[in-house]
């Protein structure tokens, strides 16, 4: 078995948590609480030929207008130390969180050029209510790996950790 | 100027002038230096002085020891490839305690939990500390850890730092192992937390944290940083051997820490090193007062154990005297055969074979003063060739009672006292039909008195008048019978049905007919008229005399007795004595003769003639005169 240490980032009420609680405890609830620092779950997952436990850091959202211009506070740099994968979370209701995940994108790709990330556009079950254009979200496909996922419903979040999983056991 | 004159000089020797002017003195100083160098001896020495402080220098630096340990390492262990006996006789003085003193450890620490969880399970302080068990959900063990060490550490975890990765971890109880992970992760990030809230730098990190009744302490290095949950109060110096051990860790495999963790997952000297730092100490206190009750308890469990034994023991022998003696009952009785024995529960269970006509077991078992309740007895019936219980078994079948003797002597079945005949035919039959009796002797069986009379009088012939009545252990012939029965009967050896005849009172009754006869016959007198005519009367008398005399002659030869019949024959006075003698002899002949008639035996007659008395005629005196003459039986 190995273990990889996942970040979950994001701006705040994108559903980090909500995300976390449904891979780990595939349980949802629609209160909202809002994550001081850092939460910290583990879940071990069985692929066909490796048993990968993710170490998954649900890391409080980002605020860029609270934190003036450094979006990454130093507390988030130092969660982030060692990190094996990183998971940027947006809202598809909230167009700014997606351009607070581009940003953090771009800082981790400077900063951790060699660990896999992806942008996961979440409230896929409020898709109707999506704001988020199709250029702005081809833009981002362009330089990110994107999924939809919904952590209400459940969907693709099982799959979005487990293609993780795969990725981390195969970048050792 | 003087440049002038040098230029016309060789200029090799200028040169190797001005060197000398310039580096004369260090010239000379670099010959010595080659010379030493080229010297071995001289350098020999010189590494010698520097080696040590040198090897300690490199030793005391984290930086560079690894360096330094590597081909110390490679040369140590190709050396010990190369000869491993030498090495192996080097470290056995070293080894051999070593293993006994880490193995006597480890049993120490493990008897002293035991003791004190043992001599706490039944105490008020025991139960106190399982109600705080259930409370909390903390296990008792644990519990009973808690409050009986000092201090202990209950999990170490090596995690890497930065990343919060766990690197290694340890347990004292796995089963209260927490999600390694997540705490290492959560410690990591409170670190973090802690120095960017409170504006802290690198060097100022997390040192201990308190978690209820447990503390946590952080032992911080470079790559990686070993936290400790802790049980009890531990003293300062537990924190400096933590952080030994942690350099230790870093300078075996600070590396891996840092490049390559997965690859020391399963390192089992990583796991090694990791154990130690499961420190412990108990408190003294209780472990005294422990080893105080302990021995209490050892004390205690020994009389217990003593007792038991005792009691055991005597269990055993009582159990074993009474399957002996039970066993020895049963095998010693007759018609009984033992074939197997077992106790079960106290209750011996006896196996066998018991003959029908054998004792009851009850009346066995009272007899040995055998509880009835302690056997159990399953016997299968047979025919039992011993000799009591044969001769038990044709009293049973024959109705043959105590009044009777019977005896085996080998296949010789021996009889005696009181049987009846359709018994003894039964008894007479059995050679050749028993399976052990051979041959019957008889001899000393006595018929009932009644069925022996019959057969005693059918065998004699007895007349009616003839009597069998028993008396004690004979049958007595009484009554009335003939002289000539009474012989004939004496002489007889008929089967007297194993009684003695007794013919006593039948004798006694002949004697007095005899006497009677005696009375009434001797001096009997027959007379006569003239010459050897008798008298009518005499004549009549004659013959009930003779038929008497005849019946006395038989009671006589009966009895035993002599009886000699003498006639006296007499004349009177007239005539001559001669002719008188011869008429009185006349008439003694014609009274013979007539006696002869009817059966006298002549042997047994003798006759005499009477004096002779000169006178006249005297009719009185014309007779015979019959005499008995009994002899010496009279």
């Amino acid at each position: 078995m190995i273990t990889r240490k996942v970040c979950l980032l994001g701006a705040f009420s994108v559903g980090k948590t909500s995300l976390m609680r449904r891979f780990v405890h595939e349980v949802f609830d629609d209160r909202y609480m809002t994550t001081l620092g850092v939460k910290i779950e583990t879940k071990t997952i069985e692929l066909e030929d490796e048993t990968v436990k993710l170490v998954i850091w649900d890391m409080e959202g980002a605020d860029p207008a609270e934190q003036g211009s450094d979006l990454v506070t130093p507390r988030m740099k130092a969660y982030l130390q060692g990190v094996n994968g990183v998971l940027i979370i947006a809202d598809g209701t909230r167009p700014v969180t997606v351009d607070i995940a581009g940003e953090l994108a771009e800082w981790v790709g400077t900063e951790y050029p060699h660990v896999p990330s992806a942008l996961l556009l979440n409230k896929a079950d409020l898709v109707e209510e999506w704001k988020v254009s199709q250029q702005q979200f081809d833009e981002l496909s362009k330089s990110l790996q994107c999924f939809t996922t919904s952590a209400l419903s459940g969907e693709n979040v099982e799959s979005t950790f487990s293609c993780l999983a795969r990725v981390l056991s195969n970048n050792e | 100027m003087t440049d002038s004159r040098k230029t016309d000089k060789n200029p090799v020797e200028d040169m190797q002038r001005l060197q000398d002017l310039i580096l004369g003195e260090e010239k000379d100083r670099l010959h010595r230096l080659d010379r030493r160098v080229s010297d071995i001896e001289a350098r020999t020495g010189d590494v010698a002085e520097v080696l040590p402080a040198a090897m300690n220098r490199v030793a005391g630096d984290p930086a560079n020891r690894p360096e330094f340990e590597r081909p110390v390492v490679n040369t140590i262990r190709t050396a010990i490839k190369r000869d491993t006996h030498s090495f192996a006789e080097a470290l056995f003085p070293v080894l051999g305690p070593a293993i006994r003193r880490a193995v006597a450890d480890a049993l120490k620490s493990m008897v002293q939990r035991i003791n004190v969880a043992l001599e706490n399970s039944f105490t008020i302080k025991g139960l106190r500390w399982r109600l705080e068990s259930a409370r909390t959900g903390v296990p008792f063990a644990q519990i009973v850890l808690r409050h009986t060490m000092r201090y202990a550490i209950q999990e170490a975890f090596l995690i890497q730092r930065g990343s919060g990765l766990v690197l290694s971890s340890v347990h004292r109880d796995e089963s209260l192992a927490l999600d390694e992970d997540a705490v290492a992760s959560m410690l990591t990030a409170i670190q973090s937390f802690i120095q960017d809230s409170f504006g802290m730098t690198g060097d100022e990190p997390l040192r201990s944290a308190e978690l209820g009744e447990q503390t946590m302490w952080v032992i911080n290095g470079p790559v990686a940083v070993l936290a400790c949950v802790i049980t009890g109060t531990p003293p300062r110096s537990v924190r400096d051997e933590l952080m030994d051990l942690l350099e230790t860790l870093h300078a075996r495999f600070g590396e891996g820490f840092r490049d390559r963790p997965e690859e020391l997952a399963d390192n089992s000297g990583l796991q090694a090193l990791m154990g130690e730092a499961l420190l412990e100490e108990a408190d003294e206190e209780i472990r005294s007062t422990a080893r105080f009750k302990y021995r209490i308890i050892w004390a205690v469990a020994g009389l217990v154990l003593l007792a038991w034994l005792v009691f055991s023991s005597v269990t055993a022998w009582r159990e074993h005297t009474f399957r002996d003696s039970a066993e020895s009952a049963f095998r010693s009785a007759p018609g009984y055969v033992i074939t197997g024995s077992q106790m079960r529960n106290g209750v011996l269970a006896l196996e066998g074979l018991r003959d029908p006509v054998a004792s009851p077991p009850e009346g066995i078992m009272h007899e040995h003063g055998i509880a009835a309740e302690r056997i159990s007895l399953n016997l299968e019936p047979y025919q039992s060739l011993e000799s009591e219980i044969v001769l038990q078994r044709l009293r049973r079948q024959h109705g043959i009672g105590d009044e009777a003797g019977l005896a085996l002597e080998g296949t010789h079945l021996l009889v005696s006292g009181a049987l009846s005949g359709s018994q003894v035919e039964a008894l007479e039959v059995l050679p050749g039909s028993h399976a052990l009796i051979q041959s019957v002797d008889l001899g000393g069986v006595r018929y009932p008195a009644d069925e022996a009379a019959e057969m005693i009088r059918e065998a004699l012939s007895a007349p009616e008048t003839v009597h069998f009545l028993p008396s004690d252990d004979s049958l007595a012939v009484s009554g009335i019978s003939s002289a000539a029965w009474y012989a004939s009967a004496r002489e007889s050896r008929v089967n007297s049905g194993g009684w003695t005849l007794d013919f006593s009172p039948l004798e006694s009754g002949l004697t007095g007919r005899l006497d009677e006869l005696r009375d009434e016959l001797d001096g009997s007198v027959f007379l006569f008229t003239n010459g050897t005519d008798m008298t009518a009367e005499s004549e009549s008398a004659l013959l009930v005399v003779g038929a008497h005399l005849a019946e006395a002659q038989q009671l006589a030869g009966a009895l035993g007795r002599e009886l000699t019949i003498v006639l006296e024959g007499l004349g009177d006075g007239i005539d001559t004595f001669e002719k008188n003698r011869e008429v009185a002899r006349n008439r003694t002949e014609q009274i013979l003769g007539e006696m002869m008639e009817v059966g006298l035996r002549p042997e047994n007659i003798r006759h005499t003639i009477g004096e002779w008395r000169e006178g006249g005629m005297d009719l009185e005196r014309r007779r015979v005169t019959l005499r008995l003459d009994w002899g010496e039986g009279t």
